[in-house]
């Protein structure tokens, strides 16, 4: 993995572009913080900031919101208690409203009348290239994953905030390299951001069958393009080359529960990193998802563990959307057949302790909070949660899109995903916690490199991998 | 009544309290009309109305996340909203011809003194003092001027209360009215109609839209 920044300290005094790997020649002469960018707009980011954050406020989907968040914030600082970020560093730039005022003061200077006469002294200041700078920082700093918004007083999301800047600066192609290429991959290269072709894709899922034959003696498919099937089941890509017992004991839950489903060979990927920085790339992503579902004509969507594609599917189908689907996630499916009564489950098989991570996406965005516990439940002998959970869970720290960026490693092990090693580590002395379940393939990468990194004696898993020894078949 | 008296005693009242109204007519309306067409909820969503309104209630009348997360910070604004709703209190109280002195004592001492506490809270946290512009202390010194004028009003000028009373009555039934004769309450009372034209225009407003991030937005299940 290349890290070519060590942390966050050592990068502002770099005066040299060691962040892309490129000498500082004539077309890369800005030195970006953080994170490597693909050719990223150099001139005229001034007013092309303005303008495009103009539009976004004219914008139908979000003129609501920004009005509100733009207006309302009371400067009380709540957020920042709340912030697994500014917790650890205790730095200005990682104060939730301090980085949601980037955009208000320029929101002030260019769009209300105030800010335009009054300036400073109301909060509102003109955008110097400088500050631009900062906000490509501060706005990848930031996990996204909302914690601040269920303490705010006032009701405010600064996580939808940081998305508008980043979405602003992504209009210039300020994103990480990672983002942009693999989103390219996914629309218009080989059509996921694994880089996964259609055989090696149809290998993997026979793979998955003589796996879970050689495991349980039982035989389960992975159907494929049936049309006219109930449900298409589409999981982060990623998957098929990390979470193999997620895979497994999805299919084998579908299968028991008797499930019309199915997996689409043309589109299999549900990643949408469109979420993290463009709308544009939310869309388009999310239209080849849905084109997808309509080719095999199929009722209903079931996305895998995966809290972003679960979020972004379910939120942005209606104003993106070329077709309307029902969309669930995977595990509501489970826990529904579980309560029917339609699996039949064996906790004592599993004796280990398990815990739960409440991703961002599926717990505070979408209020996915008792599926996975009912299903954890029923598969092992002793659950115990986090401290805090549910909502007032921390984020796994590679939240926003950051655990896709290698250059973001060292970053994420020693500040945002600090908080998250100290609840571990409390569940683990409290409970000897052994299991670490977590439903989501962006947390359950940056939780195995945690774990990895800090020493820690657990295990991270899926949801579904409990049910591969669990299930009776 | 000279021309400035006449203006600030019998003109502004009018202009300030209806562009207080308009002012906050059109914020409300802005924000109660448009559908958004992006769903963006923060679950868990109170279950029910009856619970949304229990939560808003108790979040509204106890600060409860600014408690949770700044005790100095929550002691100060809660005082001061109280303050500010003693005030009020007051006035509607005394213009129906009761006389409660404690409470409009007791309120305009704490929108003087709580503004300070609050003031200097804001300047001691480096990470409060981050995210203040000016204008956050501006808010708190409208407040400390409003204050500190009605505390000398009372100590070294205090008009006839009848009087005070007899003007209100005669603005808000639209008569003529005979302005107390003291520059002191001249001065209050131009602050005060600053502070209503300026309120709406402000993000003081946040009593009001706090509620439409709740319910518009943070509340509305998919």
């Amino acid at each position: 993995m290349p890290q070519t920044v060590k942390n966050d300290k050592t990068e502002n005094k770099q005066k040299q572009s060691p962040v892309n790997g490129k000498p500082p020649g004539k077309k890369q002469k800005r030195n970006y913080p953080f994170y490597a960018i693909e050719d990223p707009v150099e001139e005229n980011r001034i007013p092309i900031f303005i303008e495009t954050l103009g539009a976004v406020l004219k914008d139908e989907k979000y003129k609501l919101l920004l009005d509100l968040y733009l207006n309302t914030c009371a400067s009380c600082n709540s957020c920042a208690e709340q912030c697994h970020l500014y917790q650890v560093t205790h730095e200005q730039k990682d104060l939730p409203a301090y980085r949601s005022n980037m955009l208000r003061s320029v929101y002030r200077k260019y769009y209300t009348t105030s800010g335009k006469l009054l300036g400073r002294l109301v909060g509102a200041a003109e955008l110097k290239e400088e500050d631009i700078d900062s906000m490509i920082e501060s706005f990848y700093r930031c996990t996204m994953c909302r914690r601040c918004a269920v303490e705010c007083p006032m009701g405010v999301d600064n996580a939808l905030l940081t998305r508008i800047g980043r979405c602003v600066l992504g209009a210039m192609n300020i994103a990480p390299k990672n983002f942009t290429l693999s989103s390219a991959q996914e629309l218009k290269g080989i059509g996921n951001t694994s880089a996964i072709p259609k055989e090696a894709f149809i290998d993997t899922l026979d793979f998955l069958q003589d796996e879970i034959k050689d495991m349980t003696g039982h035989n389960v498919e992975f159907p494929r393009d049936k049309v006219g099937a109930e449900y298409m089941f589409i999981a982060p890509v990623s998957d098929y080359i990390m979470e193999a017992d997620t895979l497994m004991g999805t299919a084998m839950a579908l299968q028991a529960a008797g499930a019309d489903w199915t997996i689409g060979t043309s589109f299999y990927d549900a990643i949408n990193y469109g979420l993290f920085y463009s709308d544009g790339v939310t869309g388009d992503v999310l239209n080849r998802l849905l084109s997808e579902a309509q080719r095999l004509k199929v009722k209903k969507i079931l996305i895998g563990e995966c809290g972003h594609a679960t979020k972004t599917a379910k939120l942005f189908m209606d104003v993106f959307g070329k077709y309307k689907f029902p969309i669930q996630n995977v595990m509501e499916y489970t826990a529904k057949a579980i309560k029917d009564g339609r699996l039949k489950l064996n906790p004592e098989v599993n004796q280990e302790t398990v815990t739960y991570h409440d991703p961002c996406n599926l717990g505070r965005g979408l209020g996915i909070y008792d599926a996975p516990r009912n299903i954890i439940k029923a598969s092992v002998k002793h659950f115990v949660d986090l401290q805090p959970t549910r909502e007032k869970n921390y984020c796994c720290g590679g939240g926003g899109g950051s655990v896709t960026v290698p250059d973001m490693y060292e970053f994420r092990m020693n500040f945002s995903g600090k908080k998250k090693v100290e609840q571990i580590k409390a569940s683990i002395k409290a409970h000897g916690t052994k299991l670490l379940a977590a439903p989501c393939a962006n947390c359950k990468k940056q939780l195995k490199e945690l774990v990895d990194y800090h020493k820690l004696p657990v295990t991270v898993v899926g949801v579904h991998d409990l049910l591969i020894r669990s299930l009776i078949l | 009544m000279n021309i400035v008296s006449f203006l600030i005693g019998a003109v502004l009242p009018y202009v300030a309290a209806g562009l207080f109204l308009i002012s906050i007519a059109i914020r409300i309306y802005k924000w109660a009309s448009p559908k958004h067409p992006l769903k963006w909820s923060l679950y868990p969503i109170p279950d029910g109305r009856t619970a949304q309104l229990a939560f808003m209630l108790k979040e509204i009348l106890s600060f409860r996340a600014v408690f949770h997360n700044n005790k100095k910070l929550w002691a100060g604004s809660w005082l001061f909203h109280i303050g500010m709703v003693l005030i009020v209190l007051w006035f509607i109280t005394f213009v129906l011809g009761l006389q409660i002195g404690i409470a409009l004592r007791a309120g305009i001492v704490l929108i003087t003194v709580m503004p300070l506490y609050i003031l200097s809270v804001r300047l001691i946290n480096k990470g409060l003092r981050a995210i203040s512009s000016p204008l956050e202390y501006f808010n708190l010194l409208i407040f400390i001027a409003i204050g500190v004028s009605s505390i000398a009003l009372l100590l070294f000028d205090k008009p006839d209360s009848q009087l005070v009373r007899e003007y209100f009555i005669g603005l808000l039934s639209f008569h003529s009215v005979v302005l107390p004769g003291s520059p002191l309450f001249l001065c209050i009372l131009a602050l005060s109609e600053f502070f209503l034209i300026y309120f709406p225009n402000s993000r003081m407003l946040h009593m009001i839209s706090k509620y439409f991030t709740y319910d518009k937005i943070s509340w509305e299940s998919h």
